[in-house]
């Protein structure tokens, strides 16, 4: 390929039309990060720190995003996507408002609160409280064979066959997985998910 | 001191056919030139865009899960791209999350317009390209990322 060699004075003339395009962009920048500077210092003053708790709310919602559960085979489909807690509920009002008018996969978040186990079959994440400690057992035993994902922060909660365990970072939340309790339950745990856990488990529950 | 009336037709005529031989390489120098520039101008910022996707795309999951060590590690990877400067990620309201800086360097997050789509723009002597990083029809924070221009001066002195 025959290339062109432009004179010194052609480049030049580039570089002059180059050098003022240069000078104009960023005066332009620099207008549209002052105006976005000061958004910004308005939006923190305005919103305080979330609470723990504000803070599970979210990620109960981003697990249902990066977690894909099976089809319902002979069953009708949910039409909504229930988000369940079991035991004493820690939330308030931050479940329901993070949730309010959020959707997964196409189906609105409902957010219930039920009392035993045997009513989490139609949920899709069910939260069980710390104060659920010594049913554990039993309700993970109840639960074998659905496609539930299950969240808690109770201690030791992955290790004894629950799916997705809080745990506290310093001020942050963060999460251990056990991959053998959800993938048992059918559930597909998107790999962003997994590289975000503290931990990631692969142990049986109750060594079954 | 010799006239141009006093020159001969011969030599005027060569005269003006130099100075339109002339003209005429100057403007296609020209056109050349800035051809140049504008297509690897497009071409470094189509290749940033990409890159800007790629590292976007792969910290949705550090945005949402509050998780800035996991993208400063998804952005290290940038380090394999020589001309890149700097970069970064901010939350979708806008504020620092995680940065980048080529041989280690970190420097403070420039502040970035709130965009809805791409931009780009010449910054400190440098191409930056800031796009949403959008999961699930919804944006969930901005990436950006400076190139330095030693690719389009290094073109030019080819040129030369």
């Amino acid at each position: 390929m025959i290339r062109e060699f432009p004179s010194r004075n052609a480049f030049s003339s580039a570089r002059l039309a180059l050098h003022s395009r240069r000078r104009l962009l960023p005066m332009l920048s620099c207008l549209i990060a002052l105006y976005a500077l000061h958004n910004v210092r308005d939006a923190e003053a305005q919103s305080p720190k979330p609470t723990d708790y504000e803070v599970k709310a979210a990620y109960l919602y981003n697990f249902g995003r990066f977690v894909e559960w099976p089809p319902r085979t002979g069953m009708p489909q949910a039409r909504s996507f229930n988000i369940c807690v079991v035991g004493q509920d820690h939330f308030g009002a931050a479940l329901n408002k993070t949730l309010a008018d959020e959707t997964i996969a196409g189906k609105s978040v409902a957010v219930k609160r039920i009392q035993a186990a045997q009513e989490a079959t139609n949920c899709q994440i069910l939260f069980i409280s710390a104060s659920e400690e010594n049913q554990l057992k039993q309700i993970l035993t109840v639960l074998k064979g659905s496609s539930v994902l299950t969240v808690s922060d109770m201690p030791q909660f992955s290790r004894q066959g629950g799916m997705v365990q809080f745990i506290l970072d310093g001020s942050r939340v963060r999460f251990e997985i056990n991959l053998a309790s959800a993938e048992r339950a059918g559930l597909t745990l998107s790999l962003e998910l997994l590289k975000l856990a503290v931990n990631v488990r692969n142990n049986s529950a109750w060594g079954d | 001191m010799l006239r141009v009336r006093d020159y001969s037709i011969p030599k005027k005529l060569t005269w003006m056919n130099m100075l339109v031989s002339g003209a005429a390489l100057v403007v296609a120098s020209t056109a050349f030139a800035t051809y140049g520039l504008t297509t690897l101008h497009q071409s470094i910022i189509r290749n940033l865009t990409i890159q800007a996707q790629i590292v976007g795309s792969n910290s949705v999951s550090a945005l949402l899960f509050n998780d800035p060590a996991s993208a400063e590690k998804t952005l290290s990877a940038l380090k394999a791209s020589p001309h890149i400067v700097s970069a970064g990620i901010y939350t979708r309201d806008g504020e620092p999350f995680a940065a980048y800086g080529r041989n280690g360097q970190r420097g403070v997050l420039p502040s970035i317009p709130r965009v809805q789509t791409q931009v780009n723009w010449f910054s400190g002597g440098g191409i930056v390209v800031a796009l949403p990083i959008v999961f699930q029809d919804g944006k969930v924070g901005t990436v950006f990322i400076r190139s330095d221009l030693q690719e389009m001066i290094d073109d030019c002195k080819d040129m030369l």
